[in-house]
């Protein structure tokens, strides 16, 4: 039992990391419509963004917004100078997935030009563990949770607050019928995608201090465990990010404590493939309805 | 030629082979498959597991099957398995997903399959990865130590492949599977499963790539799963979208260009500092930059797909005569011709048309052995036969009851029209009728037989055909193509016969050609038959939806506002070719608001409001009736509170 | 004949339109004066969505002329159209599902400067059913209710001209009644409303001003009294004429 919870400590550590890097993903798909297959080098971005800042001072505050700037600029950058203007000839929606899969082959690889492919780490403080109810946990571990649970309020009060907020959630449901009601999508748009790689950025940090060690790849060995955790939340639902990156988190370290370690991503990638062909909405949405091929009524 | 050279070469022409395997899921049927790594690194591990000899070390160093089979069994194993392979996945992720959605879920599967070849050791050797594969002909003169003999026996494998595959492309199989590509919707109303198809050119990709990798063991005699990662996927697909997607030539180029030309040139870009991956982070950069440029300005590739020229081969009587000549139904409109021969044909279709013994849909009327294909008269429809009976129909969405227990009824053989304001709800009893949508309650009877929830593909194939509101063609092939896609399919899409037979396929496909050729003639469109049909005006596109239906042969069709978006000159065009389809037999339901073409065409109306059918008769009859007037005019009063 | 004495708020001349191909909607000329119910009326395929489409900057027009109190406005994309006050609502996705009604009327003052709340205020009179769900998901909502919603949502910036895409399209006729009596009201504050509508006979009961459309050219206009004497709009609609 003890080994349970210990699963679930770390389960929660994964599952912050995750439902930060999740969220922002979540809302990026759902207001721009695109699947960013880049998306884990934005976190790579942001852990090395914070390296640079490492070797310097070694202070967890100035390095984390590091990461986030570095992560929102490339993202808004991406979206600017890429994505829009290939948008603006109406191309099928796979010609840009495909572009999102040529910026993260880019990306990656000057990573690797400028830092190697050697494995980096962060000077970081010693954190002992401390004993936390049934958990133990260290100083970093707690960062890391505190850290999401605060930027997870941010967002849900920009979401339901804030005039932009709502200007997202109204081009997530409808950009067209956006447009008709005076909000400019585009420039909405533009700005998801800098919130997006602000937050994935920082995510990217935390997570380089968790896995302690940085490569060009760290970003992307999680891509598809991200994507399991918004799809099954439902894209564009934030809340329902966080509870799929929960889910998933402690479904992996679980599973860790009765399967080989190494095979916890394939419980992810199950969970994945089977929401995209059983519940593409989500596992709180209704299931997808039989489509018509053909004309409108 | 030196040793260096020939290994450039040989892994030019092997990683061909595999973008070869990707041209056929992405080129030909536009599945945007990331998986391919996975199954090109299957088949160097099945080659291996196959090829390599027993060892009394344990694992990781021993090998258990320890078969030492010789080279064929092992590239046989190795495409077996990944084609079976390609089955079980394919079968799960085609399942209606979009495009990019399909994409990941491959991904997920080849991460799930590149976890179990590393992490299972007993098989698969882990991390450790497989080494020692013989490689054949290595030690055989004169090539062998440099590798000249095996870069002979790829390109020979290389070449067998190519056409292998090109007369599979070429074959009804090719296009039926280029036409899912195009345009889905379109190829299920012509009688095609598209799951189906899209399973078949995924397994054939699969057995591709399996072989690409089992030359690659074969070749580097060893492998290991660093290798093989989704990068290399992205690497072949930037092979092909450079090289040409759909292009096999293209994709060869393609490969060449990227996986040698960029490789050579980047090794000799001077290492950045310490860096040690500095060349092949500056080659991928460069890929992901020539990735976007062609996209952005040549989206084709150097070499764009090959546009099929139309071409009448000879035919001779004797073996073309033993497949099923399709032309049995008379060739609609063609009343007026019928004196004079067709002036295109080469030689004359085959006298004998024989006892169909493949006749796909029951009933349909076959001609008798001794009559000649174009002189077969139209089948006079018994009464009943191909009448179409709607009871109670009910069709919800979202809770608002787009068809709410329409009951109607069209009589065998006659021209009859379906009108309403908007939101009566007719096309939404188009589609259930053609099998787009199933009714959530009722009944429709066609012939007889119950259709109600039957998928698009076997309505249509039972011959009950539709037109769409705005006209579908498959764009990107050309207006021949578009023809011989829409003539009854009798089992000529088989993969085998595309492999086996070309010859009869060809030869049988004369017959069609030249009946295409009439009815094209017929519609105005025959000087355009080699253009593809993307590039028609939308009412050359819509007489050519016409062309398509006749040539379909069917018993019964459903036209959606044939006249919509016509121009007034063609509209008489197409009154007379609707009139004609009716007078060769086919029963006519069409749905128009234009009043006054409808008129002048059919005797007998039903009229929809609100979900159902609230009057039938002629027009005149109808303009008289109050409900109908009230439906169109709306009503002022309200009925009830 | 010249219906009303003031100014015309929206005026559309020469107007041509389509979706790429050959054009819907060609040489459309029309009026919308400020306190009148303008429509729209004609049989199927007329091109009264494209009309309003094009005027509304959500597809551009090949040819021909728009302006908004005297301001030319031919080629601005949709959302610049609010500034310049005029609102349109869409026939169909007219509300954001998933924002509650409250939201959705927010973003329909999202180019107001101030007085958000004030006019949200003004409209809950307009619309008390409105009022009762205003914390409800706009998704949950009755078709009858999400198009009070959509056209609230509409005047939420104050606009000279309100353009209303078949506003009872689906609707039980309980509920038609309402919405015309809700357009009815929303003309005395002043706007220029321009109404398509499929119900023809209902539309001409409480339109001040329509224009008869056929296969995309205007074919009659008048006031509603002449049109629904005319036995050459009875032929247009169901044929039997010329």
């Amino acid at each position: 039992m003890s080994n349970l919870m210990l699963g679930v400590g770390f389960g929660l550590v994964t599952a912050s990391i995750l439902a930060l890097a999740t969220v922002p993903l979540s809302l990026q798909m759902s207001v721009a419509r695109i699947p960013n297959f880049a998306h884990g080098e934005i976190l790579t971005v942001g852990a090395y963004a914070a390296y640079v800042v490492n070797q310097h001072v070694n202070n967890i505050y100035l390095e984390a917004l590091a990461a986030a700037l570095a992560g929102g600029l490339v993202a808004y950058l991406m979206n600017t100078l890429l994505l829009q203007p290939f948008a603006r000839r109406k191309p099928k929606l796979l010609i840009l997935f495909i572009l999102t899969i040529a910026a993260s082959l880019m990306i990656q690889n000057i990573i690797l030009l400028f830092f190697t492919g050697n494995s980096l780490a962060y000077h970081l403080p010693p954190s002992p563990p401390h004993k936390i109810g049934p958990f133990l946990l260290t100083g970093l571990n707690l960062f890391t949770i505190a850290a999401a649970i605060v930027v997870m309020l941010a967002v849900h009060v920009l979401l339901k607050y804030t005039k932009f907020g709502k200007a997202q959630r109204a081009v997530a449901d409808s950009k067209d019928l956006a447009q008709v009601t005076g909000i400019n999508s585009e420039r909405i748009v533009q700005l998801t995608w800098l919130l997006d790689g602000l937050i994935a950025g920082f995510a990217g940090f935390l997570l380089g201090v968790s896995s302690g060690t940085l490569t060009p790849t760290l970003g992307q060995g999680y891509l598809l465990v991200i994507f399991a955790a918004a799809i099954l939340g439902g894209i564009g639902k934030p809340y329902g990010a966080m509870a799929g990156a929960v889910f998933i988190g402690v479904a992996m370290e679980i599973s860790a404590l009765y399967i080989p370690a190494s095979y916890k991503e394939v419980v992810a990638f199950g969970l994945l493939i089977l929401t995209l062909l059983l519940r593409p909405n989500g596992i709180f949405a209704a299931p997808r309805a039989a489509g018509a091929a053909g004309a409108t009524a | 030629m030196s040793q260096y050279v020939i290994g450039l070469a040989t892994t030019g022409v092997i990683l061909s082979i595999v973008t070869l395997a990707l041209n056929v899921r992405w080129g030909w049927a536009g599945e945007f498959d990331i998986a391919l790594f996975a199954f090109v690194a299957v088949g160097a591990y099945i080659y291996s597991v196959f090829t390599l000899a027993p060892n009394n070390l344990p694992p990781p160093s021993g090998y258990i099957l320890g078969l030492k089979a010789p080279f064929l069994v092992g590239v046989i194993a190795a495409i077996v398995v990944t084609g079976a392979l390609s089955a079980a996945v394919g079968a799960v992720a085609l399942r209606k997903l979009r495009d990019d959605y399909f994409g990941i879920t491959t991904l997920a599967f080849a991460l799930i399959l590149a976890l179990v070849i590393g992490q299972y050791t007993p098989l698969f050797d882990g991390y450790e990865g497989l080494f020692g594969m013989p490689q054949p002909l290595a030690t055989v003169a004169p090539f062998g130590l440099n590798g000249g003999n095996f870069l002979a026996l790829s390109i020979v494998i290389l070449v067998l492949c190519f056409l292998v595959l090109q007369r599979l492309y070429n074959s009804p199989f090719g296009r039926a599977v280029r036409s899912v590509r195009e345009d889905d919707t379109a190829s299920a109303a012509f009688g095609r499963n598209v799951y189906v198809l899209k399973l078949k050119a995924y397994i054939l990709g699969g057995c591709v790539a399996g072989l690409g990798g089992a030359l690659l063991a074969a070749y580097i005699t060893a492998f290991n799963p660093y290798g093989w990662t989704p990068q290399e996927t992205f690497l072949i697909y930037a092979s092909l979208f450079i090289g040409g997607t759909g292009n096999a030539i293209g994709a060869v180029i393609g490969t060449f260009f990227v996986e040698v030309g960029v490789q050579e040139v980047t090794r000799y870009v001077p290492q950045l500092g310490s860096n040690a991956s500095s060349s092949d982070a500056i080659r991928l950069v460069l890929i992901g930059l020539l990735i976007i440029a062609v996209l952005w300005w040549r989206p084709q590739g150097i070499l764009p797909e090959r546009r099929a020229r139309d071409r009448l081969v000879a035919v001779g009587a004797g073996p073309a005569a033993r497949l099923p000549a399709l032309a049995w139904a008379a060739p609609l409109g063609l009343a007026r011709k019928r004196a004079e021969p067709a002036p295109q044909a080469v030689a004359a279709p085959p006298d004998r048309v024989p006892a169909p013994a493949v006749s796909p849909a029951a009933g349909r009327p076959d001609g008798d052995d001794t009559v000649s294909v174009r002189a077969l008269q139209p089948p006079v429809p018994a009464p009943g036969v191909q009448g179409l009976e709607v009871t109670a129909l009910t069709k919800a969405f979202g809770g608002v009851k787009a068809v709410n227990g329409a009951t109607l009824s069209v009589r065998a053989g006659s021209l009859t029209g379906l009108i309403g304001p908007n939101g009566a709800g007719k096309s939404t009893m188009i589609n259930l009728i053609s099998g787009f949508e199933s009714p959530d309650s009722g009944t429709i009877m066609f012939g007889g037989r119950s259709i109600a929830g039957k998928p698009a593909h076997a309505i249509s194939r039972l011959g009950l055909m539709r037109s769409f509101q705005t006209p579908r063609e498959w764009p990107g092939l050309t207006v021949m193509e578009n023809m011989l896609l829409s003539m009854p399919i009798a089992g000529r899409e088989s993969v085998w016969r595309g492999l086996l037979t070309p010859g009869r396929l060809r030869a049988a496909e004369s017959a069609d050609r030249v009946r295409a050729r009439e009815l094209l003639d017929e519609v105005g469109l025959l000087g355009l038959k080699d253009e593809p049909a993307g590039n028609l005006s939308g009412g050359q596109k819509r007489l050519l939806e016409f062309a398509r239906l006749a040539a379909a042969a069917p018993r019964f069709v459903l036209l959606d506002e044939p006249q919509a978006g016509v121009n007034p000159v063609l509209r008489e065009r197409m009154a007379e070719l609707i009139r004609n389809m009716v007078n060769a037999g086919v029963t006519v339901l069409m749905v128009e608001h234009n009043l006054a073409f409808l008129e002048q065409l059919c005797d007998h109306v039903i009229v929809m409001a609100l979900g159902t059918c609230i009057a039938t008769g002629s027009m005149a009859d109808l303009r008289a009736n109050q409900d109908v007037v009230d439906a169109y005019l709306g009503q002022v009063n309200v009925a009830d509170a | 004949m010249s219906p009303m004495p003031d100014e015309p708020y929206l005026t559309v001349k020469d107007l041509t339109a389509g979706y790429g191909g050959p054009p819907i909607i060609e040489g459309i000329c029309l009026e919308a004066r400020p306190g009148a119910i303008t429509a729209i009326v004609g049989p199927n395929g007329a091109g009264k969505s494209t009309l309003m489409k094009a005027i509304a900057g959500v597809i551009r027009p090949a040819a021909g002329e728009i302006r908004v109190c005297g301001k030319i406005t031919t080629g601005l994309t949709a959302n610049k159209l609010v500034a310049r006050g005029m609102a349109y609502v869409p026939q169909v996705a007219n509300v954001f599902p998933s924002l509650t009604v409250v939201e959705n009327l927010e973003m329909g003052g999202y180019t107001r400067k101030s007085g958000v709340k004030a006019r949200i205020e003004e409209l809950y009179t307009l619309f008390p059913d409105l009022r009762a769900a205003a914390r409800r998901p706009a998704g949950a909502l009755s078709g009858g209710q999400r198009n009070m919603l959509a056209m609230a949502r509409g005047l939420m910036s104050d606009p000279k001209v309100l353009l209303v895409d078949e506003p009872t399209a689906g609707m039980a006729p309980k509920f038609e009644t309402a919405v015309w009596e809700h357009i009815v009201q929303i003309r005395q504050t002043g706007v220029a409303v321009l109404v398509v509508e499929q119900n023809t006979r209902r539309t001409l009961a409480y339109a001040d001003w329509a224009y008869v459309l056929v296969l995309g050219k205007n074919r009659l206009s008048g006031s509603p009294a002449q049109l629904l004497n005319d036995e050459e709009v009875v032929a247009l609609y169901i044929g039997g004429g010329a």
